[in-house]
């Protein structure tokens, strides 16, 4: 109960499917969404295999609450290999696709292979095709959308690929409903050297828990009273916008490609301007939240801009234009381009052009060169044939190591760690690479009470934060509801029809952690590789709480040796044998 | 009277699951007593409801009698004999059909919607 029960593979090389049993002993162990979809990953392929060959797969999983009433859990989880960070990546996406696919009755989706000729997939219900896809290829996450709407009919749920995928950029991205994503380390790529342009859901069957009265009272009840509270509306009042100005005060707001903390032209993209031009509020499929601002600045339209878009593709390249970061938003939902790594990688090249090192014709807050830089990249044309590849290529050919803002080729998120010390160690232990969705100790150290400029404690904050995450997205629910372990127990309780205990899900959460772990290590990454770029050990910011101070490399070593002795890695950070057997990973 | 603000609804569809774990006791949008339907263009974004609003088509179309209007339709399914006109007529398109063939029909859940009580928003309201 809670499982559909199947998963569902499907076979690009020979154009077919079949279904399998849910490995009913795995869901026990990693529930569902990112842990089970790391196992099953791990487990269909190997970690020496090249991203971008047929070997790579691609598993969608959603979890026991997809489709059902409880709040924040419309999530569908995508695991694959980065061709960013050659680690294995794990993203989510909103929206509605996820709860489709339980619908259509299955738990989780394999994809493996490569078609010879571009195709997408149409998944309705136990009926799985695959059609050409040559009209749509070369065409934008929009269009391709909109297009199969049209021709499959409204209800179908879509996730697509843009040009970025296509041209297999290792920033690119799925997108779903114009403007969610799977965003981060070029899983669009992956569906791309697939020759997938898109994957349609649709999907009648119902979907059943084991006592509905029972789970109807519970979910009511922790709706009410721990859903829709204070802690968690903040989403629905502003959403993400409403951490430019707390990280603006908190001095780690990403400014001039990580050169300062604090932007002054932070007013002109914060959640006040954001709220000045928003439409309407959107939600993901059961979701009581509703983070989404649906925005329309001029003719420029976006579901966003979200937090980590303002400040990578905002205050990071200099732009204190709100209708431009919409512009520079929309162009790359459309073209399926994850705005943190865009972001980013035209910062860098804003620095070099400033710097004389490379003159990539774009400086910090000028527009229209800022504007030209999305299709460029999803194009890899002009100067985005290099920038498409990320900071650490760029820096690789041109200079500027020492200030490529990138953990093992993935781009840092929107969080400045010389003022948030903690949030440095969650960039260099996430599993895929710089990533601000894996633990988020800035929440407690730069917007709470714990003091950013120390590694004191942060180790056990970092780990904390990361089984949480992960059980989390594994069951799965949204970030944005701050729910304890224990009323996540009980919902996983009475979807599952089994007694799920808080102490349960904290070891799953550490079980799928070193799951991970286990991947990256035989793919070849060790302490070297958990790190940070120069300029955060070696340049003091500017200006803010921040100013003048390093994150200095002796502490951050300190610390890293600490995470490793918490988590019974040895010093290396490869996980013993001791706790791989405890944590029954095999 | 049941009704819906379009502009106040953010797409969630609790409304529907509320609506089939009331009714059928599983979750699924698709066979909830209403319709939520979230529209997409490059230019614009929208949310079409169809909600029953008790006009009372589907109890002057049944040729038995079998739906009356109380405080919705109500349908005695006794009576009914699955011919399918009500679903026909209904303006809003959510009169479904049960295993047998026979009316399914909101019936506002005798004057408390499940759906109205979960939507987070009061985008779906019971105004008496």
């Amino acid at each position: 109960m809670g499982y559909a029960g199947k998963v569902l593979f499907i076979d690009l090389t020979s154009g077919t499917s079949r279904t399998e049993e849910l490995n009913r002993e795995w869901a026990r162990l990693y529930f569902g969404g990112k842990g089970l979809g790391v196992k099953y990953f791990a487990s269909l392929t190997g970690p020496g295999i090249d991203a971008l060959s047929p070997d790579n797969k691609v598993v969608l999983m959603t979890g026991p609450l997809a489709g059902t009433i409880a709040p924040c859990s419309g999530r569908l989880s995508v695991t694959t290999k980065s061709p960013a960070s050659g680690t294995i990546l794990e993203c989510g996406v909103g929206g509605t696709v996820g709860p489709e696919i339980k619908f259509a009755g299955y738990d989780g989706i394999v994809i493996e292979g490569r078609s010879d000729a571009p195709v997408y997939a149409v998944i309705d219900d136990d009926k799985v095709t695959l059609h050409p896809a040559g009209d749509l290829w070369g065409r934008g996450c929009h269009d391709t959308e909109l297009v199969l709407k049209e021709r499959l009919g409204e209800e179908f749920r879509i996730v697509s690929i843009g040009q970025a995928g296509e041209n297999l950029v290792p920033m690119a991205c799925l997108t779903s409903e114009l403007y969610r994503q799977a965003g981060r380390g070029g899983i669009g790529a992956v569906f791309g050297s697939k020759h997938l342009k898109a994957l349609c859901v649709r999907g009648t069957k119902p979907v059943r828990v084991p006592n509905i009265a029972e789970f109807m009272k519970v979910v009511g009840e922790l709706m009410r009273e721990d859903c829709l509270t204070d802690t968690n509306l903040w989403a629905r009042t502003d959403g993400t916008p409403l951490l430019v100005e707390a990280s603006n005060s908190a001095g780690i707001l990403p400014t001039r490609n990580f050169q300062d903390g604090v932007f002054e032209g932070f007013k002109a993209i914060n959640s006040e301007s954001v709220r000045n031009v928003r439409q309407r509020k959107n939600a993901c499929f059961a979701c009581t939240l509703a983070c989404g601002n649906y925005v329309r600045a001029g003719e420029a339209v976006v579901e966003g801009p979200e937090y980590e878009t303002l400040a990578l593709a905002g205050s990071n390249c200099g732009i204190s234009d709100l209708e431009a970061v919409i512009r520079f938003n929309a162009a790359c939902d459309d073209l399926g381009l994850d705005t943190i790594s865009a972001g980013n990688v035209v910062a860098f090249a804003m620095e070099l052009t400033e710097k004389g090192i490379h003159d990539f014709g774009m400086r910090f807050g000028e527009i229209r060169p800022y504007l030209e830089a999305p299709a460029l990249i999803a194009n890899r044309e002009g100067i985005g044939a290099d920038l498409a590849l990320g900071v650490r290529h760029v820096a690789g050919k041109y200079g500027g190591r020492e200030f490529a803002m990138e953990v093992k080729g993935l781009e840092i998120p929107g969080y400045e760690p010389r003022g948030a010390w903690g949030m440095g160690l969650a960039y260099a232990t996430s599993d895929r690479g710089a990533c601000h969705m894996r633990a988020w100790p800035v929440a407690d150290e730069a917007y709470g009470n714990i003091d950013p400029f120390t590694i004191e404690g942060k180790a056990a904050l970092v780990i904390g934060g990361q089984h949480y995450n992960a059980i989390k997205f594994s069951m799965i629910l949204c970030d944005f509801w701050a729910i304890s372990l224990e009323n996540m127990a009980r919902v996983a309780s009475v979807a599952t029809g089994r007694h799920v205990t808080a102490w349960e899900l904290e070891r799953a959460g550490e079980r799928i952690y070193n799951t991970t772990r286990l991947f990256n290590v035989r793919a070849g990454f060790r302490r070297a590789a958990d790190t940070l770029p120069d300029r955060i050990f070696k340049e003091a910011l500017k200006t803010g709480r921040a100013a003048g101070r390093i994150y200095p490399k002796g502490e951050f070593d300190r610390m890293l040796s600490e995470y490793y002795a918490l988590r019974g890695w040895d010093e290396e950070g490869v996980p013993t044998p001791a706790k791989l057997e405890e944590l029954e990973i095999s | 009277m049941l009704k819906f603000y379009g502009d106040r609804c953010v797409g969630c569809q609790a409304c529907q699951l509320a609506c089939s774990a009331e009714k059928m006791g599983v979750f699924s949008p698709g066979l909830s007593l209403l319709k939520i339907s979230a529209r997409f263009s490059k230019t614009d974004r929208s949310v079409l409801g169809f909600v029953c609003d008790a006009c009372g088509r589907c109890a002057n179309v049944c040729p038995v009698e079998a739906i009356v209007m109380d405080c919705g339709p109500k349908i005695d399914p006794a009576l009914c004999t699955a011919c399918g006109l009500c679903a026909e007529e209904c303006p809003q398109g959510i009169v479904l059909e049960d295993e047998e063939g026979k009316a399914r029909i909101c019936d506002f859940c005798g004057g408390s919607p499940a759906c109205a009580g979960w939507c987070p928003v009061e985008a779906l309201r019971w105004e008496v």
